[in-house]
């Protein structure tokens, strides 16, 4: 496993190798990230909670192709965080609700309806959770047309087909992935 | 004519829109948003059965000040104050998660007291959150004492660190690369002072507080959370360790210098308001203990890179940078196109996820009862309507 | 984007009160000094200055020594408002309802930058605050901070002392004495 080759890597030699190989890519913070179609979302969700994640937060960007909604996953037990990307329309959003996985999801959609507009299916209780009821306008956090950026603007190098979740690969990968940097207490 | 009084149009938005069961002996009450022991403005729309609460929705948003927006409007270094004003209890967790984020994106290296420097001043502001939360929490519980003897610890701290930061509160003392004022012996010496008076004090607290009878009655078996229940809405900090979760992440994806130091995790599998609280009183000891390790090894050297920019302009990206607050996990996804401010700045407010898990937990609980779990949440309103 | 929301304005509070019962001015006046000497603020915290609120009511700085220091949770028990904090848009109605429920004579003190102007949370396109609790309800004293020490407050609370009485009541602190 080459998670255990790294742990048993002391600090100092961690820093040496830092410096011969200048061009390792610097830490993200994400141990492992895909994009995922709308359809797949839930089943991929679903893994995670079987592989005991929990939500972070689902963040979301104002961009050229559409919206953005970054689903952040962490674990207690094994650390590692895991970062789903589902790619919305501006006009037709048929991203699900996952608020019957996780019912912590409730709060950030309704969030993410506040701050851009988007329309969970399914979700019990679409009301604004941080806006004034009253709030006129179009939803604070979309951009400008001149202001909005593409996928290939914001992240250059980036794979952005979406994942086969079917894929054995990917239940492997998530049920194994941890954060290089955790220390086990004992 | 409607009869249903629990049907009455004539309440605001949220109180048209509450969904109560379908049974007709409960009454509806309006908890907020100006209430003592909500600790700000939150309000809670409760659906009773006498003293008993049926359901219970949290409404949000009434300090809601657009911290998100406005990292698109500022500068990165415009929006330095600002993360002090999301959760002013532990600022500098705030303003370290905002300045860690710009850091890793730009791969901007710290030089090694600055990261000292760092640890223990954030340090001195997770005690200074805590005693607050813990005089808070007594005085909703009807304990006056305890918060004066709470301030009187706190004004020493507030003094020393406003020495170094120049500010009581809302501190804005971390720069991109290092901070923003050098230590001196003064700082020194005032805080191996403190934190030996601090020590005698616990034992005060725990003698006179803790072991407290009336207390105990308030909060042992009462609010008890799972740790499922913790991971399903996403409840990180001293909730989660109340349930036994050893989970902390200065521990888990350790940051800065954290890994050098020995400390414990404090964890307890009661589940309940008391877990939390006891989890609270240790972390203060285990942040001693930090601190004074961490002045022990202070090393020499610079407070700031010298090749720190005074203007930061990450390259196009992402990256999700987490600290451990007083209140739990705190994040910062960071999205760049390259340009002087931030394309997207989402903040994860740990109090948002721990409190979204109050409708489950007040379920079936007495009102009296619902405020002390609340208070046991630490909430920060600020902090989740961000 | 947003700037279709800065038209959006709130009703002014009611500041009409009831006509006192006897009004003779010997009478009045004493009256007023007790009023001035026992002020009851509300327990009103928005954000961050209510910390330093706190401070002010705690022991160093002991809010009490100048008679201020029952702090009630209930409008209709206190007779001092302090604006702690930013006013969003949501919250705007609700404090002009405090206020409104509030017994006559009342003041208020507008504590801190947000409470004053907006603060720093004014920007072209910002969408969710008031720009200043004197566009909502009536400010007697205006206490500048972000947050401000707890001698600020201290400082504002003499000034309504003065307001109200129209005379200092406490010495002045010593560097403003030499200015």
């Amino acid at each position: 496993m080459s998670d255990q080759a790294e742990k048993s890597v002391t600090a100092p030699e961690k820093e040496e190798a830092a410096k011969t190989e200048e061009k390792v890519p610097l830490y993200t913070g994400y141990d492992l990230d895909y994009f995922v179609t709308p359809k797949d979302l839930i089943d991929a969700v679903r893994k995670l909670d079987q592989a005991g994640f929990f939500l972070e937060d689902i963040s979301c960007l104002d961009m050229k192709e559409g919206f953005q909604l970054v689903y952040h996953f962490d674990r207690f037990d094994q650390p590692g965080r895991v970062g789903l990307r589902v790619m919305q329309d501006r006009e037709n959003h048929d991203v699900p609700s996952i608020h019957h996985i996780y019912p912590g999801a409730d709060w950030h959609e309704r969030e993410c309806f506040d701050f851009f507009g988007i329309r969970f299916k399914g979700h019990p209780n679409l009301l604004p959770l941080l806006l004034d009821p009253d709030h006129q306008g179009p939803p604070p956090l979309i951009k400008d047309e001149s202001a909005r950026k593409s996928l290939e603007e914001l992240y250059p190098d980036r794979v952005t087909t979406p994942v086969n979740i079917e894929d054995e690969q990917f239940t492997r990968e998530i049920t194994n992935c941890s954060n290089p940097k955790y220390r086990n207490p004992s | 004519m409607n009869l249903d009084l629990r049907l009455d149009t004539s309440g605001d938005f949220y109180a048209q829109k509450f969904q109560p069961t379908k049974r007709e002996d409960t009454l509806i009450l309006n908890m907020g948003p100006q209430h003592p022991s909500t600790h700000g403005v939150l309000r809670i729309i409760l659906e009773i059965d006498g003293e008993y609460i049926v359901r219970a929705q949290p409404v949000l948003g009434y300090i809601h000040r657009m911290h998100e927006k406005m990292a698109e409007v500022m500068s990165y270094p415009q929006y330095l104050p600002n993360p002090a004003r999301t959760d002013y209890l532990h600022a500098l967790a705030w303003g370290w998660a905002h300045v860690g984020a710009v850091e890793r994106l730009m791969g901007l290296e710290v030089p090694e007291r600055a990261e000292f420097i760092r640890v223990i001043t954030c340090e001195l502001n997770r005690i200074n959150s805590h005693l607050l939360w813990w005089g808070a929490y007594l005085l909703d519980l009807g304990a006056f004492t305890p918060i004066m003897y709470a301030f009187d610890d706190r004004e020493i701290i507030m003094d020393i660190m406003q020495r170094v930061t120049g500010s009581r509160l809302t501190y804005c003392y971390y720069r991109f690369g290092g901070v923003s004022g050098d230590i001196d012996d003064r700082f020194v010496s005032e805080t191996r002072e403190q934190c030996a008076r601090m020590k005698e004090r616990f034992k005060m607290y725990k003698a006179l507080v803790t072991e407290n009878f009336i207390l105990r009655k308030r909060v042992e078996e009462i609010g008890e959370i799972s740790v499922d229940t913790c991971r399903r809405y996403g409840a990180t900090g001293p909730v989660l360790r109340g349930s036994g979760q050893e989970y902390d992440v200065r521990r888990a994806e350790p940051y800065s210098v954290y890994d050098r130091f020995d400390f414990n995790i404090p964890a307890y599998n009661d589940c309940d308001a008391m877990g939390r609280y006891l989890v609270r009183m240790d972390e203060m000891q285990e942040s001693i203990k930090i601190i004074e390790q961490a002045l022990d090894a202070l090393p020499e050297g610079d407070f700031i890179h010298p090749k720190a920019p005074k203007r930061a302009k990450p390259p196009a990206g992402d990256v999700y940078f987490a600290v451990e607050g007083a209140r739990g996990k705190i994040g910062m996804h960071l999205v760049s196109d390259g340009g002087k401010s931030a394309y997207r700045l989402k903040l994860r407010a740990p109090g948002f996820s721990n409190l979204s898990l109050f409708g489950e937990v007040s379920q079936g609980t007495l009102i009296s009862d619902a405020v002390s779990i609340l208070g046991s949440l630490d909430l920060v309103i600020p902090e989740i309507d961000r | 984007m947003a700037q279709e929301n800065q038209g959006l304005t709130f009703p002014f509070a009611d500041t009409t009160t009831d006509e006192p019962i006897v009004d003779i001015a010997p009478v009045r006046k004493i009256l007023d000094i007790c009023r001035a000497m026992s002020l009851w603020p509300m327990t009103f915290g928005l954000a961050c200055c209510a910390i330093e609120m706190m401070g002010f009511g705690m022991a160093r700085f002991d809010s009490a020594r100048f008679g201020a220091e029952v702090f009630r949770p209930s409008p209709r028990q206190s007779d001092l408002m302090i604006v702690a904090g930013t006013i969003s848009r949501k919250m705007a109605p609700l404090v002009v309802r405090l206020y409104e429920q509030m017994p006559g004579p009342k003041w208020v003190i507008a504590m801190g930058n947000c409470a004053i102007s907006g603060g720093p949370f004014v920007y072209k396109d910002q969408y969710g605050i008031v720009e200043g609790v004197d566009t909502i309800i009536p400010v007697d004293v205006y206490v500048p901070g972000c947050p401000p020490r707890p001698e600020g407050l201290l400082e504002g609370l003499f000034h309504v002392q003065k307001k109200i009485t129209g005379k200092r009541w406490w010495p002045l602190p010593q560097t403003a004495e030499a200015n």
